[in-house]
């Protein structure tokens, strides 16, 4: 891996990650559903029948070997989700975060009064929330 | 893996109807620049109004059907019960995956798969391996989607 490994993810974690990008590669491979699905059950069978080893250096090798096999069966053109990193959609829709509108001039507010009336009160709601459940921030000296 | 082929011919459908919109439209500029003004006045309403009237409805931007709870409920329930390896009779909202339907981490794998492909955006695998009952899949999908949040 080329970034910084920032958590320990455990061996059944890995399987099922591998398992995954290998059945959206074959989807990728093959578009046409039937067919899929025919590797996809092949897949799985190999998956299965090396279910049930215990020594945990053999199954680590057959990770690693699992792995360079899906780099090496990589297709070019991967099958993406719109909304996934990669896909056409991706950010396409940005959602201005909140306080964007504690920026806005009062006459444009003036168009929603009751809602920023509401906004207000929610605001002093949550600040209650907060400080009930995670106590009150700590004075930071300057 | 229905939606998906329906999104597909949806797509195929989309693309040739949006080649005819462009055609006719620039059909209409060009004879527009062509007609005197005269008769171009009296021409291009009718012709703008009856190519108009052809061609509306056809800029389609994909939008989603309009989702409910109860509708997500449906389509997670169908979707399960579409899957072989689980009982349709001991299934409930509430059934855990693992403990009450006897799945494997791979099948569970398979399922949030099969809810990717039904709902159309992609789950990561640190939220999926906390999906272990339908309900938590209806509510992660309900949070994705905005609906009565």
């Amino acid at each position: 891996m080329s970034f910084l490994q920032t958590e320990v993810i455990c061996h059944s974690r890995k399987v099922c990650s591998l398992y995954k990008r290998a059945l959206r590669n074959l989807e990728s491979w093959y578009d046409r559903r039937p067919m899929y699905r025919y590797r996809a059950v092949l897949l799985r069978a190999r998956f299965d029948e090396n279910k049930d080893v215990k020594d945990l250096r053999v199954a680590q090798q057959l990770l690693d070997d699992g792995e360079k096999e899906l780099f090496s069966l990589i297709q070019y053109q991967p099958k993406k989700f719109p909304l996934s990193p990669g896909g056409v959609a991706y950010e396409r829709e940005v959602r201005a975060p909140d306080w964007v509108l504690d920026y806005w001039h009062p006459w444009e507010k003036a168009f929603y009064p009751d809602y920023f009336a509401k906004r207000e009160q929610r605001k002093k709601e949550y600040v209650e929330w907060w400080e009930k459940t995670y106590g009150k921030p700590a004075e930071q000296g300057h | 893996m229905a939606s998906l082929s329906r999104t597909l011919r949806f797509a195929a459908l989309i693309r040739p109807s949006a080649v005819l919109s462009v055609v006719p439209r620039a059909a209409t500029v060009g004879c527009l620049h062509t007609l005197t003004s005269r008769e171009s006045r009296l021409s291009n309403t009718t012709l703008l109004s009856a190519i108009t009237k052809a061609t509306s409805g056809v800029r389609s931007y994909s939008a989603k059907e309009p989702l409910t709870l109860d509708l997500i409920q449906q389509r997670v329930m169908l979707v399960l019960k579409l899957y072989d390896k689980v009982n349709p009779d001991k299934l409930a909202v509430d059934s855990h995956f693992m403990q009450d339907l006897g799945l494997d981490s791979l099948d569970h794998v398979e399922v949030i798969m099969a809810m990717e492909d039904e709902f159309g955006f992609e789950i990561p695998d640190g939220d999926a391996e906390k999906l272990l009952r339908p309900a938590d899949i209806i509510r992660y999908v309900a949070d994705k989607e905005d609906i009565y949040e």
